[in-house]
């Protein structure tokens, strides 16, 4: 008797297990309401708004990371609460994640068919999730309206064959911060208006040796670890040489003499002391922050930490530069497509992006919430960033292999400046790759 | 019909009921071991002879010919595997000398073991990607404080010397911070060995005359061979799968130089979103590891106690 009652046990244990391990969720063909022309219905329908007494209640999830950094998380919480007090039926969970970790994940639960509803992503990491089929395009989900009122750049990196997959949210315009007194040291008065003006002062600043604490100074910075953000941060220089990752159909167009000469103008440039070479973007900001780097490019949630150095901001000399952003995403997975697009037209709208700049200092990407009051009255860093922000180019991101490409770009600076190989050579050989990586 | 079933139930013995039980209660354990040990082991090895794509995963796979095997081979797995082989050697061959080092140490009769003890162990407590970043700031070579160090000492001439990011001393770097780490339990390991040798055995040698070095050679070192064995074995495996603290020291560079198999794997998996790259990476190393385990184990099986 004892022994039946030990299998008997033994194998409701193994049928928990089984049971345990096996995946819930939807279909995976995603339950989408009918009513308009793509099978959704958009909010500001009237129809829509009408039905909103008689709504049976829903619950979706909301896979972000600003919610798990302390800069970000007030800002979150109140948005997320707004939303949930404007459209009481639906519930909103939101699960927090660290940044580093938020791709991955994405890309494991979508290929698992058990991917969040909705996510806060890098438009850098759209094309991958599209290539898998894992999104609803926004424009399905959103009002043309609504469509329309996105900053055009910023939606232009995500959008593939015509259908836009992720709705813009918190632009991160890149600009050049520029050490104040560093540059009144080397005997300057203002920041270098073209590209020539600003190389030539990064030697100037170098020339001074070291600043007022007596530490080191370079001219300015230059991230050269084998991580994609290294690759695409050279672009500026390589845009403000005349070289370019591509061409406007897309070829691979890096091996040109504007890529070639302004390699060559780094390798110099590390080898006269006016870079450090084998820095971290990490690093370079502790050294801006410290007063060593006389200019430095970012996005405007760095300014905080600079707030020890008398700095300003402008503009890429020659006008170039790119923002990373913050989008954000519907999971084609989700039951819930409707209240997803509700969700993602408050987060990124006037009523969330109140909110959003009541805790934080960040850049929209609509044109109706340039009216804000925040936006009013912005110091003048800030402003540099806000007028960037409609204007500046979109990083090559409509490609799933756009990450692999920077990787190599970063390996190939990592020659030209660590190995100090040469330049022409190097650009070569990158370039050969990247065209075996697109099938060109 | 009934009568049958009865009469074999009857036939068996009660030693083979015995038996049938004790396999039923393994059950449980073997399904468990099978669904998640045993499964995705054979699902990577199957995976790695496929077409095998984060964009292909819902789809049927397709069989490559071998293709993600020539993939790797042509795009610098022998240098991944050097960099592994070195990498562990290095790790494990530094714990190795430390840890008994300090082991010998704290087997004495001093003033504050149980203090040095805690304090030799908590690195060992710390999560490895607070340890990376500890490292990462100690080597920044614009304020790290250890070129502060070394200048001060005047063992180097630039204050801002750069290592992490130097193709000749990132390696160095990183097995310092790993062997930084995981010392601590070489150490236990081999403390724990060394207070079950039996001290008769050692009295009865001291009083014969032999040396301490002799009486480390020959009786503790034999004593603890087991204990020895078992924990190098670890080490090299950890060794072999350490991936927190070198991504996060070196992302794999500077040109390649840290890029160690488990590198290799997440990049092809993670950055090239190519699952059956990663996976035929994955093969190779099992298979590696297995055979040096099995050789360790046929090697070491005379001096093994019947």
């Amino acid at each position: 008797m004892k022994k039946t009652l030990i299998v008997v046990l033994s194998l409701i244990t193994i049928l928990s297990l089984i049971s345990g391990c096996t995946i819930s969720g939807g279909t995976g063909t995603g339950n989408l309401p009918s009513g308009s022309s793509s099978g959704q219905e958009v909010p500001g329908d009237s129809q829509t708004e009408s039905k909103e007494e008689e709504r049976q209640p829903v619950t979706i999830e909301f896979l972000c990371w600003g919610a798990a950094e302390a800069a970000t998380a007030d800002a979150f919480k109140a948005m997320v609460d707004g939303f949930i007090a404007k459209y009481q039926w639906i519930t909103v969970d939101v699960t927090e994640s660290n940044y580093d970790a938020v791709s991955t994940t994405l890309l494991t639960r979508a290929a698992a068919k058990s991917a969040p509803d909705t996510a806060q992503v890098s438009n850098q990491w759209v094309a991958a999730l599209k290539e898998m089929d894992a999104l609803i395009p926004v424009d399905e989900i959103l009002s043309a309206e609504t469509m329309n009122d996105y900053y055009a750049g910023a939606k232009s990196g995500t959008t593939i064959n015509g259908k836009v997959y992720s709705a813009p949210w918190i632009i991160q315009p890149i600009c050049m911060f520029y050490n104040k007194d560093l540059l009144k040291a080397a005997g300057f008065s203002e920041p270098p208006k073209s590209w020539t003006e600003y190389i030539d002062m990064c030697y100037a600043i170098a020339k001074l040796g070291t600043n007022a604490e007596g530490n080191t100074v370079y001219g300015r910075s230059l991230a050269s670890t084998v991580l994609p953000g290294a690759g695409y941060f050279t672009l500026i220089d390589v845009w403000a040489n005349g070289g370019d990752f591509s061409d406007a159909d897309g070829n691979i167009t890096f091996y040109s003499e504007g890529t070639v000469a302004a390699y060559k103008e780094l390798q110099e440039m590390v080898k006269q002391g006016v870079i450090a070479p084998g820095l971290q973007i990490v690093d370079n900001r502790s050294l801006f922050g410290n007063g060593q780097i006389g200019f430095h490019f970012d996005a405007p949630s760095q300014t905080a930490t600079f707030s020890k150095v008398n700095f300003g901001v402008v503009q890429a000399p020659g006008g170039q530069s790119f923002s990373s952003d913050h989008h954000l995403v519907a999971f084609a997975d989700t039951d819930n497509a409707e209240e997803c697009g509700l969700f993602i037209d408050y987060l990124t709208g006037p009523e969330g992006m109140k909110l959003y700049t009541d805790n934080s200092d960040v850049i929209c990407a609509r044109h109706s919430v340039e009216n804000l009051e925040y936006y009013k009255n912005l110091d003048s860093n800030m402003e540099v960033f806000f007028r960037a922000a409609s204007t500046i180019r979109s990083l090559p991101v409509q490609s799933s292999k756009f990450l692999q490409a920077m990787e190599e770009i970063a390996e190939g600076l990592q020659r030209v400046v660590i190995n100090m190989e040469d330049p022409d050579t190097v650009i070569s050989d990158v370039n050969a790759k990247l065209k075996t990586m697109y099938g060109q | 019909m009934g009568k049958n079933r009865i009469n074999i139930g009857h036939t068996l013995t009660e030693q083979t009921k015995d038996k049938i039980f004790g396999y039923l209660l393994l059950l449980p354990t073997f399904a468990v071991f099978a669904i998640v040990v045993l499964y995705p082991i054979v699902y990577g090895i199957v995976m790695s002879f496929f077409n095998y794509t984060f964009f292909t995963i819902n789809k049927t796979p397709t069989w490559n010919n071998f293709g993600n095997y020539i993939n790797i081979f042509n795009d610098g797995f022998f240098q991944y595997l050097k960099n592994t082989l070195v990498f562990t050697i290095g790790t494990v061959g530094i714990e190795l000398i430390v840890g008994m080092g300090v082991a010998l140490l704290l087997n004495l009769s001093i003033r504050g073991r149980n203090l040095l003890r805690s304090l030799f162990l908590m690195p060992w407590t710390i999560p490895s990607i607070v340890v990376a970043l500890l490292w990462s700031w100690l080597f920044q070579a614009q304020f790290g404080i250890i070129n502060y160090v070394l200048k001060f000492f005047g063992l180097i001439e630039n204050a801002n010397t750069e290592w992490i990011q130097s193709p000749s001393t990132a390696m160095l770097t990183v097995i310092i911070a790993v062997v930084w780490r995981q010392a601590p339990y070489m150490l236990v390991m081999i403390l724990a060995g060394l207070q079950s040798v039996r001290k008769d055995l050692i009295d009865a040698a001291a009083i014969d005359g032999a040396k301490p070095v002799k009486i480390f050679f020959k009786i503790k070192i034999p004593a603890i061979r087991a204990v020895l064995g078992t924990t190098i074995i670890t080490c090299v495996m950890s060794s072999f799968q350490q991936f927190t603290i070198i991504y996060n020291m070196t992302a794999g560079g500077p040109l390649g130089k840290t890029t160690t198999l488990s590198i290799a794997a997440y990049k092809k998996a993670f950055t090239n979103f190519d699952l059956g790259s990663g996976a035929a990476i994955g093969v190779i190393w099992l298979l590696i590891l297995g055979s040096a385990i099995t050789i360790y184990n046929i090697k070491t099986k005379r001096f093994d106690v019947e």
